[in-house]
C-alpha cells in the first residue's frame, strides 16, 4: 500500500512537472487533460475525441493505449492515474461509506462510445456533448486556474455545468471508493477489457488459501479476488479490477511466504 | 501429451499484433492539412503532417475539419510555444 502511494504521489508530480518542453504524441493511459500547462503527456480521451471529429482513425493513439493495457491491464488506474489518486484521498474522509450498485459499472462503456466515438463524429470534436466537456480532470487542471487566473465572476453555461459534474463527483467519490472510475471513466471502460486478457498477473498462494476474505475487505474496486482466487484464477482477471495489489499485500499466506 | 493453448494467451499475442500493427501503420501514415487562405494564384497549399503530429495537433485543435478536409489552425511556419485546446 504504502509503495502505492508513493508511486501515485510521484506520478502526480512527474506527468506535472512539464516547464516547457512536452510528449504530447505519446497518449499516456490515465486521466490528466493535455491541456494543463505543466502536462508533457496527450490525454488519450481528448485524442479520440478529436479524431473522431477530424473522421480520422486514431492508429496510433489507440495502438499505444491497446499495447500498454494489454501488457499492463489496468495497472495505470491503481497505481499512476492521479485523478485515481486524488479519489484515493477523498475516499479517506471519514464518512458513512457506500457501494454502488453492479449495473453503474456497465455506464462508462456507453460514455466512451457516446461521448468520446459516436457523438464527435456526428456534431464534431467542438460539440458541447463531448466527453472532455464534463470531464472532470479538465475542470480541476485546466478550467478552474483559467477561472481563477482570469478573475471573471460570470460563468458560462459550459463552465459552470463542468464544474457542476467536478464537484459533484468529488462528492460522490467520498462516499463511494473510485465511484467516478467505477461508473464513468472512458479510459477504464478501454482497459477493462484488456484487465481480462493482460501480461501482468497478481499471483497469489491459490492452493492453500484459508477463505479470510481479507482480499475481498480490502479490494478498492469490491471485484471480490477471493471468488477467482477459489477457483485457481489470477486475482486481477476481473473487468473493474484496477490491478492495485492490496489483496496480494494483505494475504496472509503471502506474508507467511515471504517468512519462510 | 500435446498440452491445450490457453485461449486467454492467444487472445492476448492477437490483440498484441493488432496493437503492434496499429503503431507500424500509423507511423507510416501521413495526412494532408491544408491553410485556410489560398495563395495568390488561388490555389490550396497544404503541408503534410505525420501522425504523431496529427495526435499533437489534436491536443490543442491544430486542425479542423471542414468539408471533408483538414485545415490548419495556426500558422505552421513560426515556432509554435504551448497551446491549450479550446473544449
Amino acid at each position: 500500500m504504502i509503495k502505492r502511494r508513493i508511486t501515485q504521489t510521484l506520478s502526480l508530480l512527474l506527468l506535472h512537472s512539464s516547464w516547457g518542453p512536452e510528449l504530447k504524441w505519446f497518449c499516456n493511459p490515465v486521466l490528466s487533460c493535455h491541456s494543463c500547462v505543466l502536462s508533457w503527456f496527450a490525454c488519450p480521451i481528448g485524442v479520440y475525441i478529436h479524431y473522431s471529429g477530424y473522421h480520422l482513425f486514431p492508429f496510433i493513439a489507440l495502438g499505444m493505449v491497446l499495447l500498454l493495457g494489454i501488457v499492463f491491464g489496468k495497472l495505470f488506474c491503481g497505481w499512476v492515474c492521479p485523478f485515481g489518486f486524488l479519489q484515493d484521498m477523498l475516499h479517506k474522509i471519514p464518512t458513512r461509506k457506500l457501494i454502488l450498485p453492479k449495473w453503474t459499472s456497465h455506464i462508462k462503456y456507453l460514455v466512451l462510445v457516446l461521448t468520446v466515438f459516436l457523438i464527435p463524429f456526428f456534431l464534431g470534436e467542438e460539440t458541447m456533448y463531448s466527453f472532455c466537456r464534463i470531464c472532470p480532470a479538465s475542470a480541476l487542471q485546466v478550467t478552474l486556474p483559467n477561472l481563477f487566473s482570469s478573475g471573471s465572476l460570470i460563468l458560462p453555461l459550459a463552465t459552470l455545468v463542468k464544474l457542476m459534474v467536478l464537484v459533484a463527483v468529488l462528492l460522490a467519490v467520498i462516499f463511494s471508493r473510485r465511484a467516478f472510475c467505477k461508473a464513468l471513466c472512458p479510459i477504464g471502460a478501454i482497459l477493462a477489457p484488456l484487465n481480462l486478457i493482460s501480461f501482468w498477473k497478481v499471483k497469489l498462494p491459490t492452493d492453500n488459501c484459508v477463505s479470510c476474505d481479507k482480499c475481498d475487505e480490502v479490494c478498492p474496486s469490491t471485484v471480490s479476488p477471493s471468488s477467482r482466487i477459489a477457483k485457481g484464477v489470477v486475482s486481477n482477471r476481473s473487468l473493474d479490477c484496477m490491478v492495485c495489489h492490496d489483496c496480494r499485500t494483505v494475504c496472509p499466506l503471502k506474508a507467511r511466504e515471504a517468512k519462510t | 501429451m500435446i498440452k491445450k493453448p490457453d485461449n486467454r494467451k492467444i487472445i492476448a499475442l492477437a490483440a498484441l499484433i493488432i496493437a503492434l500493427a496499429l503503431l507500424v501503420a500509423g507511423s507510416f501514415r501521413t495526412h494532408k492539412v491544408y491553410e485556410s487562405d489560398t495563395d495568390e494564384f488561388g490555389l490550396l497549399t497544404f503541408y503534410r503532417i505525420n501522425e504523431f503530429q496529427m495526435v499533437v495537433d489534436s491536443t490543442f485543435h491544430g486542425v479542423a475539419r471542414e468539408d471533408d478536409r483538414l485545415y490548419t489552425t495556426y500558422d505552421r511556419s513560426q515556432p509554435r510555444g504551448k497551446s491549450a485546446c479550446p473544449t
